[in-house]
């Protein structure tokens, strides 16, 4: 059921990380370089997965 | 000093900035090889497999098919048109012409001598392919005549039926060089992005329903955006 719940994160994190990479792309032009972008997006997603993770909820003892 | 002249499309010729532009490229994941396949002239096919310092390179024209295999500062060419076979390494050149049984021993004495040899053997033997593509068949046949002219026979299980062995290569497509996935995704990203921007100010805040299509529509641009570059950077190549 754990792995099943991190695999729902991931994807989720995914779908955010996605859906706002568009909105960094036009607001932040140096994100359309290859140096900075990949990391950028990376980035997004390692923290939306934390976020997720963090308020995912969890079952009390 | 090694008096081999290296195909102009190996890691060598790389290294000098020599290389043609790569068409595809993809990284078997059981073996690790790097399978390149180059831009080459209308009629010729040029490809190399490198993995663990060895490269084995290959070009097949309408007057001659060259095999060179490097590894360092080492390489050997074998060259095969309709009339001879030539070998060139750092110990010189041999030529066989038909009916010459003194040059053919020669030529295979060399080449079953020669350590590049057997390595190219043990790495084209080491790729596994998913699907009988004109790129397996090319390997296959570059491994089966190594083995053919160097008279060595030892063979791993995989390779007496390499087609047939399981196999993950995923191709992913280069689109013009490094980077140039990024550089697409992000003209569609943006563009999409610029497009929902549009719908949204063409709609009143009140129009729930052509509202949620804009946001569909650029959910849907999006996702399939980022999907896109992933599978572009080969990133989906490590699925089992």
């Amino acid at each position: 059921m754990r792995i099943v719940m991190v695999v729902l994160q991931i994807v989720l994190s995914l779908v955010l990380t996605a859906s706002v990479m568009p909105l960094v792309l036009v607001t932040v032009p140096a994100a359309r370089g290859e140096a900075l972008g990949p990391a950028l997006a990376a980035g997004i997603f390692l923290v939306s997965f934390v976020v997720l993770w963090l308020v995912w909820p969890r079952r009390r003892v | 000093m090694v008096a081999v002249c290296v195909a102009p499309w190996s890691s060598a010729a790389a290294q000098d900035g020599a290389s043609p532009a790569v068409l595809r490229e993809a990284i078997e994941p059981v073996s690790g090889a790097r399978i390149r396949l180059f831009d080459a002239p209308k009629g010729e096919v040029a490809f190399d497999v490198s993995a663990g310092g060895v490269t084995v390179a290959k070009r097949v024209g309408a007057a001659a098919a060259t095999t060179t295999v490097t590894a360092g500062h080492d390489a050997i060419a074998i060259r095969l048109t309709a009339s001879r076979l030539v070998i060139e390494d750092r110990a010189g050149r041999v030529t066989f012409e038909g009916g010459d049984r003194v040059a053919a021993e020669a030529i295979r004495a060399r080449l079953a001598a020669s350590p590049l040899v057997r390595r190219a053997l043990d790495l084209l033997g080491e790729v596994r392919f998913r699907e009988i593509s004109p790129m397996a068949q090319l390997l296959v046949a570059t491994r089966q005549f190594l083995a053919e002219t160097s008279g060595i026979r030892e063979t791993t299980p995989v390779s007496r039926n390499p087609l047939a062995a399981a196999s993950a290569v995923v191709v992913s497509r280069v689109v013009d060089g490094p980077g140039d996935c990024w550089n697409e995704y992000s003209k569609e990203a943006i563009a999409a992005y610029i497009e929902y921007e549009q719908c949204m100010a063409e709609t009143k805040w009140y129009q729930l329903a052509p509202r949620a299509a804009c946001e569909f529509v650029y959910e849907m641009r999006a996702i399939g955006a980022f999907s896109w570059w992933v599978a572009c950077t080969g990133l989906d190549n490590f699925k089992a």
